[in-house]
């Protein structure tokens, strides 16, 4: 319900807009969802590099003690 | 079956459904001309040149002519003619922005085909994009008789096609970095009824689905108005309408704006008209 409620007010904003700042506010909401974006890929790119990185380890550690 | 002729416009954006349409237009029709538009909010059309270059050296440089034309001026007429009593009759539906700036190339496009004759025009228009009002059959069926009203034969080589499931930027994200850690990506080769497949078998992609990737990024123009469309139709209007309703308000919507679209190109020869378009 709070989405909606956001969502009608920047329609209503975008209706009284001239085209220009129509298409300017369009671009600012984008950028803004990009960075949310690349933020989140960014995050879960780190955390599953970290955890492959930890496996290696791991395999690594399991090898030399089965040598040893 | 799709018509043939000497020549043929298509309304192309460099993406998988309207060179999959221009691919397959070659094969009915002796000229290709490619129409890309631009506009305030558009950024790096020129990108459409790389599709341009892949169909030209697969079918012959000469078959080919691609134009990239201006529509500013004629989206926001499009847009803003009789603004207040649209408002009253349509409310929200005037923020349907991406039809109006597909209309907008289709009325551009219709002057075009004046000045060159050329009778078929052609778009990639495909079902599976269901919200986008140009993409709608009722709708389409509306720009057929637009086009029909000048002479000019609208088809739409790629509507019956599958395409690829629509996807969140969230989930755009989650597959991205799936794709990376498995064999995620075997899974988009599994519909063999999709324009990027075709695409890809013709050896105009280099997979079956580029779509959101970063090749795709590099071959379209990029445009962040569909956000506005996306706020107004996903998160305001279908929270508590169904598809049915917002398909019935669209076509009227549309159905009203093409009317007066018809009656602009009509009036070809009034000073509105070449002020818009020339």
């Amino acid at each position: 319900m709070i989405s909606r409620a956001i969502g009608f007010i920047i329609c209503i904003i975008a209706l009284a807009l001239p085209w220009r700042l129509r298409v300017i506010l369009s671009e600012i909401l984008g950028w803004i969802t990009q960075f949310i974006y690349y933020t989140y890929y960014g995050i879960l790119n780190y955390i599953l590099n970290e955890i492959r990185k930890a496996k290696l380890l791991e395999e690594e550690k399991n090898r030399k003690s089965n040598e040893s | 079956m799709n018509p043939s002729g000497k020549s043929v416009a298509i309304l192309f954006s460099g993406g998988t459904d309207s060179t999959l349409t221009a691919a397959l237009l070659q094969e009915s029709f002796e000229i290709i001309h490619l129409i890309t538009y631009d506009r305030f909010g558009f950024h790096s059309t020129d990108n459409t040149g790389l599709q341009t270059q892949l169909l030209k050296d697969k079918y012959g440089d000469e078959r080919f002519i691609h134009t990239i034309l201006n529509v500013d001026k004629l989206f926001k007429h499009i847009s803003y003619e009789n603004y207040f009593e649209n408002i009253k009759k349509h409310g929200l539906f005037n923020l349907s922005t991406c039809g109006l700036c597909k209309l907008s190339m289709h009325v551009r496009t219709i002057k075009y085909c004046i000045d060159n004759e050329v009778f078929f025009v052609a778009d990639g228009a495909n079902q599976a994009m269901s919200m986008e009002p140009a993409q709608m059959k009722p709708v389409i069926d509306e720009m057929k008789n637009m086009y029909a009203h000048f002479g000019i034969t609208y088809f739409n080589p790629v509507f019956n096609m599958e395409g690829p499931e629509d996807k969140d930027f969230i989930d755009k994200a989650n597959n991205k970095l799936l794709a990376r850690e498995s064999d995620y990506s075997v899974a988009s080769f599994e519909n063999q009824n999709t324009p990027g497949f075709k695409l890809y078998k013709m050896g105009l992609a280099p997979s079956p689905n580029v779509k959101g990737s970063d090749y795709d990024k590099k071959r379209q123009p990029r445009c962040f108005q569909f956000i506005v469309f996306n706020i107004f139709a996903l998160k305001y209007f279908m929270v508590n309408k169904t598809y049915e309703e917002y398909s019935s308000l669209t076509v009227d919507f549309y159905s009203d704006k093409i009317k007066a679209m018809i009656k602009l190109v009509e009036n070809r020869e009034k000073k509105l008209f070449k002020k818009i378009l020339e």
